[in-house]
């Protein structure tokens, strides 16, 4: 029996808005936090995978920091599944028993961007794309989904904004989160239209920020245990029998995740999930199999996967609150898993926490059902 | 811009329609596929509005016809457009600055 792969250490830094920082300085932060917890020396690491997209070489430009070269370094690119895919192919080469301990990092920086006054770009599709040539935003995806939600299963735009509230409830007690502010309801809904129904409070901040984790399969490893990870790419769709964007590719990576591990969704004490929008935290509830489909408003409204309630959503404020760098958020959500795991979430820790799922969903290319999606299940170690 | 509504290729020996067109059908294999013409009319499986800063906005709809989803830019302002509701395509009427009808899918 091999031994099993575990996350040995972990860094993150502050999310928010560094405007006199560049990338590689947010990734070496992480990748220095998460090398100091995990109690190993640099030259322990056999390989680095790099989550980063758009900045070419980022691996080796911050790994060069470090002092750290000659070793197998892999950059890759996911949209926002981009680290957590990273973190997919960390773990392969550990099961495929090519290394022992790998560093697994995500960071963005929006810096130039801003400077450049060209922030805009990152919110359209590709524009190449046909579908962004029509008219349709990354927001405007998602405004669909809603819209649809709303009128097939009577979805309101109050049980909408409950998730925006929750998760900024939940990041007022993360001090690394980019909007630490209590929301009420009537705040999100009467914030400015973004792609109708979702208003700005329901929409993810753009955000920089870097996250890193050290993996280890060796005899003396402690940690929470890789218990599956499982990655999808969209079916190429679009048919008119299918349901909204997004949903089915998350349904079929949970249903291997659960069935892999042995695991009910019912039982895992704490997710994090992809809420660029509010309308994706609530169809992934139903793709994740914690309702059934249609039932979503109600599990927010009833409390269930706010702190204190039976599956624990985004403690960390989410995208919403804690804030998305594109590149790091995979990696980050693992980060907040592993803490809570750990019992060293702070405020924010969900009591007992044993069973932690960490949900990525990045889109979207015309004529496919989202780009990627990854689901990790970590379970707390002995 | 004028821009025609997209044609379908339909597979000769299983009857599967695909768009955009591939060399195969993507259902049997066969490479005996045939253009067809989808219809003008569609239903609408969702809907959006998304306002810019100058105060004006437009509008795009996700829309079932024959099997295939269409993303269709909404030109007329007047038109009411809710889920499930019948819309008819006429991509000339595309709103300025957005190129006409989209479409994704395979269906049998």
């Amino acid at each position: 029996m091999t031994s099993p792969i575990r996350v040995v250490g972990a860094g993150l830094t502050s999310f928010g808005r560094f405007d006199d920082r560049d990338v590689v300085s947010l990734a070496a932060e992480a990748t220095i936090e998460a090398l100091q917890d995990s109690g190993l020396q640099p030259s322990d690491v056999d390989a680095a995978y790099f989550g980063s997209a758009g900045d070419f070489g980022l691996g080796q430009r911050t790994m060069v920091h470090l002092g750290l070269g000659g070793l197998p370094i892999i950059n890759v690119e996911n949209a926002c599944a981009t680290s957590s895919t990273a973190f997919y192919l960390a773990q392969l080469a550990l099961r495929a028993g090519e290394h022992q301990t790998v560093l697994v990092v995500g960071a963005h920086s929006y810096a130039p961007q801003r400077r450049q006054n060209r922030l805009g770009d990152t919110t359209a599709l590709a524009q190449v794309d046909r579908d962004f040539a029509a008219g349709l935003t990354l927001p405007g995806i998602y405004a669909m989904v809603a819209q649809r939600h709303m009128a097939e299963h009577g979805t309101t735009p109050e049980q909408l904004a409950l998730v925006s509230v929750k998760n900024h409830e939940h990041g007022l007690l993360n001090p690394k989160a980019q909007y630490r502010s209590a929301l009420s309801v009537e705040d999100v809904l009467s914030s400015r239209v973004i792609a109708d129904p979702l208003t700005l409070y329901q929409c993810c901040p753009r955000t920089d920020g870097a996250a890193a984790l050290v993996l280890s399969n060796r005899p003396d490893a402690r940690g929470p245990d890789v218990r599956a990870c499982v990655l999808r790419t969209g079916a190429v769709a679009g048919a008119a029998d299918e349901g909204s964007w997004g949903a089915d590719i998350v349904a079929a990576a949970a249903a291997e995740a659960w069935e892999r591990c042995g695991v009910s969704p019912l039982d895992v004490d704490v997710f994090e999930v992809h809420d660029a929008f509010t309308i994706g935290e609530l169809v992934s509830y139903e793709s994740l199999g914690l309702c059934k489909p249609g039932d979503a408003g109600g599990l927010v409204a009833d409390r269930v996967t706010w702190l204190g309630g039976r599956n624990v959503v985004n403690a960390s404020g989410g995208l919403l609150s804690r804030g998305h760098p594109v590149s790091a958020t995979g990696a980050a959500m693992l980060v907040e898993i592993t803490k809570q795991l750990r019992g060293r979430a702070g405020d924010y820790q969900v009591a007992g926490a044993r069973l932690g799922v960490a949900e990525t969903m990045g889109g979207g290319t015309a004529g496919m059902s989202g780009n990627a999606c990854t689901i990790t299940v970590l379970m707390a170690g002995q | 811009m004028t821009v025609g509504l997209p044609t379908v290729a339909r597979c000769v020996l299983c009857g599967g329609v695909t768009l955009p067109r591939k060399v195969f059908c993507p259902t049997c294999g066969s490479t005996e596929l045939v253009d067809e013409q989808l219809p003008a009319t569609g239903e609408v499986f969702s809907h959006t509005t998304i306002p810019h800063p100058d105060g004006t906005h437009h509008r795009i709809a996700l829309v079932n016809s024959a099997g295939i989803r269409l993303l269709v830019p909404v030109g007329d302002d007047s038109a009411e457009v809710t889920v499930g509701c019948l819309i008819h395509i006429d991509a000339r009427a595309t709103p300025p600055g957005y190129q006409g009808v989209v479409a994704h899918g395979e269906a049998r």
